[in-house]
């Protein structure tokens, strides 16, 4: 008997030990990023005077004068902030601390999310061909829009760089009007943000906020109501938070529209809604890269997708590049060639071995389908560096709006080099390769990830010098995962990089004359 | 990036539920003695060709067939009259027959297990016994579990299962059992990730899941056949739904109901030696493929040490009973 009572004593432990060990495993996860609330280091007082990338200068639009502090008008406005805030609900307090000081960052996370959400490609049908999304009934299947590289790195040009041209103007008319904060003119408000000296009027959330929500609509339609709802919380937040009264808000609110509203106006004339062509152009376009080169690219997707991915993206509107051709690298090697064969050796090796390290690399960087894909995974490379400088949302919104319109840049002077020189896909001409991840269905030569990643590296270094080195270890890691997958030859990743980086070079350039540094 | 238009779900049930019908299975009703050891080596294919994207049934001409084998070495051993222990590994290896993407293969857990007889009465025409079992299942390797052709699911487990069972004494026996399964994270090879909404992390939280069986089958120790068959499920609580065209995650719906059989001989030329196979079909489904699963192995039982009464002169093998 005293063996049984041993025994029972030992599965009664081990019991209560497993049951430890695996709700020790359960935690909890980050759904959402924590963005901390902090005071900016810099206010940017001059910041109304710097060049807009759209707008032609920071006082283009303006604002009416604010009432006097003194007036009936004001007083009121003050007495309201007061009562609203005595009112303030803790799930109230929540939505504050969600967006914290910088609200731009919260903004690109929702933006990024948008992106993976949508970033599926479409089935086939039951015939074996594949339908397009369709802007003009975004619902219908596929659901518009497929937010694929192309598509998501213009999303987040336009949305950034409205951000960017609606703060500038803010700032403008913060200092011309220079009407302090509520808690400034009212000792008994103290605010539940971080205090600062900025003009309070016009509010730079309400600009954020109305930039996000036409922007972000008219690029996501079916996420319009979704999206109205974030811009008005936000807007709410900071009467709930006491850093703004109402007019502040209906300010900062008229000037995004108006900002927003000439971004749209140049996304309807950039070229994008000509970058995806029939059955018969894409052929045509084949062929011509057939009889010029000798090779062409194929989908090798079944059904075959007869219709690589928007063939005509190289022909959008450039924001900093002067022409496609500015960035276009030479020819790749020829198949059969000396170079050629050497690379295909290496995909072989790594398709017969690749250690734990590299397939990490592969997988960390694959940033495919239902994900925000490479340009989004460098915007949230820069959130980071951007909270350790906090800095302010000016400043925020022009490190979003350089690193993005080079992004757009690279995306289409990328796409332009791939459907200029067709070239096969790894395992398109040597069907032993194997891959680690789906084949993007487009040709290989240049590598989109080593293009977007070069111009990241490059306008990112310049505004967070302290991470140059890392940046350019990322972007090597991004361009080589694409071999480790065996998706893309070495040649491909490395004319990618110097593609990406010569385009992030014009974006610093013009950074450089913007009058922020 | 982009245009995976593959994939699907190569983690089945092989995980959720070892075999349809095999030796002493942590979900059967039969129990070793103290000191015998049985030692047991099954091979199991699994394919499918179809797959449910949420309760969309469809093919994949990128995949293909997904062929899935599987070698599970495993032993079990009685401890005391009442209690085995048992463990078993997986080595996996997933291929499809169509599309780019490669297949994978590896070790991908390892199970261990105690298994109880709670109770045991003889009752009317045949005996009536309830058995319990905990386990725990770790990933032994560093496979990727959001891989199209995953070969686990890459997250810790603990599972509970209670099992009832009468079995008559002329051999036919009845037996349902269910068992509840909490899950650890799964640890991904990617810090973001986008299920439902977004996620800024490396790992995924796993649905926990139950598991549920009902069996017939008939088994004398003087025969030389045991033959069962069985209706098993799985289903998760929680998870979500493969979106359309989109890829497996190890945190999906996942939901299945299947039939199977199986058969065990036992040789009069080789005493200790158990010869078993079974088979089984996928009847419905969720976010998992329409399997297809064969499965053959070979045990062998013997007696490692001697029991405390030395009464009886037993031969060196005992057969699975209860």
């Amino acid at each position: 008997m005293k063996k049984f009572s041993i025994i029972t004593v030992a599965v009664a432990f081990l019991l209560c030990s497993v049951i430890l060990f695996i709700s020790s495993c359960e935690k909890d996860l980050n759904e959402e990023i924590n963005f901390d609330s902090y005071a900016f280091t810099e206010l940017d007082a001059d910041g109304g005077t710097w060049n807009p990338l759209v707008l032609t200068s920071g006082d283009q639009i303006t604002v009416a004068a604010p009432p006097a502090l003194t007036s009936a008008e004001y007083l009121q406005e003050v007495e309201n902030l007061k009562e609203t805030m005595n009112q303030v609900s803790s799930e109230q307090k929540d939505a504050i601390k969600y967006w914290g000081t910088n609200s731009v960052l919260r903004w690109n996370q929702i933006a990024n999310d948008m992106a993976a959400k949508y970033n599926l490609p479409p089935a086939p049908n039951p015939d074996g061909t594949y339908s397009a999304p369709d802007a003009a009934n975004p619902s219908a299947y596929p659901n518009f829009p497929f937010a694929m590289p192309p598509y998501t790195c213009r999303m987040l040009a336009y949305w950034s760089g409205a951000q960017f041209d609606a703060l500038i103007t803010v700032w403008n008319q913060k200092y011309a009007h220079n009407c302090p904060a509520p808690y400034k003119t009212d000792a008994s408000i103290s605010p539940l943000l971080p205090e600062n000296d900025l003009p309070s009027y016009p509010s730079e959330d309400a600009a954020i906020a109305a930039v996000s929500e036409v922007i972000l609509s008219a690029m996501f339609p079916l996420e319009k109501d979704f999206i109205k709802q974030k811009a008005d919380e936000l807007k709410n937040t900071r009467l709930w938070a006491g850093t703004n009264v109402a007019m502040d808000i209906a300010a900062g609110d008229s000037i995004g529209r108006a900002v927003a509203a000439l971004y749209i106006d140049r996304s309807k004339t950039d070229g994008m809604k000509n970058a995806n062509v029939s059955v018969a152009v894409a052929d045509s376009i084949e062929n011509a890269a057939l009889a010029m080169w000798g090779w062409h690219w194929e989908n090798l997707d079944i059904p075959q997708r007869r219709v690589g991915i928007l063939p005509r993206f190289g022909n959008v509107q450039l924001w900093f590049v002067p022409n496609v051709e500015a960035v276009r690298p030479g020819p790749p090697p020829a198949p059969g060639s000396e170079q050629y064969n050497n690379d295909v050796e290496e995909l072989k090796k790594f398709d017969d071995k690749l250690t734990n390290e590299q397939r990490d690399i592969a997988l960390y960087w694959n940033d495919g389908s239902s994900t925000y894909t490479p340009p989004g995974h460098w915007n949230r490379i820069a959130y980071s560096y951007i909270e350790n400088g906090k800095l302010n949302p000016l400043r925020t919104a022009r490190v979003f709006a350089y690193l993005n319109m080079a992004e757009m840049d690279a995306g289409i002077s990328c796409w332009d080099t791939k459907y200029y020189y067709h070239y096969p896909r790894p395992s398109g001409a040597e069907p032993s390769i194997k891959t680690l991840i789906g084949i993007p269905s487009f040709p290989s030569y240049t590598s989109g990830h080593s293009t977007f990643s070069g111009a990241a590296e490059e306008v990112l270094s310049y505004f967070f010098p302290e991470g140059k080195a890392a940046f350019e270890h990322q972007a090597q890691d991004a361009a080589d995962s694409r071999m480790y997958a065996r998706i893309h030859f070495r040649f491909d990743c490395e004319a990618g990089l110097v593609q990406g980086k010569a385009v992030g070079a014009y974006a610093v350039a013009a950074a450089e004359q913007d009058g922020a540094d | 990036m982009i245009m995976r238009t593959l994939l699907t779900f190569a983690v089945t049930f092989s995980l959720a539920c070892p075999s349809t019908v095999s030796a002493q299975m942590p979900n059967d009703g039969f129990m070793m003695k103290p000191g015998v050891l049985c030692i047991d080596v099954t091979y199991e294919h699994s394919r499918w060709n179809e797959y449910w994207e949420g309760t969309l049934k469809r093919d994949n001409e990128n995949v293909g067939t997904l062929r899935r084998h599987t070698l599970s070495p495993m032993f079990n051993l009685g401890i005391v009259k009442w209690l085995n222990a048992m463990a078993s590994v997986h080595y996996v290896i997933t291929e499809p027959t169509a599309g780019q993407i490669e297949g994978a293969k590896g070790f991908s857990d390892f199970n261990f297990w105690l298994k109880a007889e709670a109770w045991r009465k003889k009752l009317g025409p045949g005996t009536f016994n309830i058995l319990a079992t905990a386990g725990l299942m770790v990933p032994m390797s560093d496979y990727v579990p959001d891989y199209p052709y995953a070969i686990g699911l890459g997250c810790i487990e603990g599972n509970f299962k209670g099992i009832l069972q009468y079995r008559f004494d002329k051999g036919f026996f009845v037996r349902a059992h269910t068992g509840y399964m909490i899950r650890g994270n799964s640890k991904l090879q990617r810090d973001y990730y986008f299920t439902t909404e977004g996620y800024y992390s490396d790992e995924c939280e796993m649905p926990n899941a139950l598991d549920y069986s009902g069996a017939v089958g008939y088994y004398l120790p003087d025969k030389q056949i045991r033959a069962e068959i069985i209706v098993d499920g799985m289903h998760t609580f929680g998870g979500f739904d493969m979106r359309r065209q989109d890829m497996p995650f190890p945190s999906n719906k996942m939901e299945f109901t299947r039939m199977g059989a199986g058969v065990h001989y036992y040789p009069s030329f080789a005493p200790g030696l158990d010869i078993h196979a079974a088979g089984g079909y996928t009847l419905t489904g969720r976010n998992v493929g329409q399997a297809a699963v064969m499965n053959f192995g070979l045990s062998y039982v013997f007696q490692t040490w001697k029991r405390e009464k030395k009464t009886e002169d037993k031969p060196a093998y005992e057969r699975p009973m209860n």
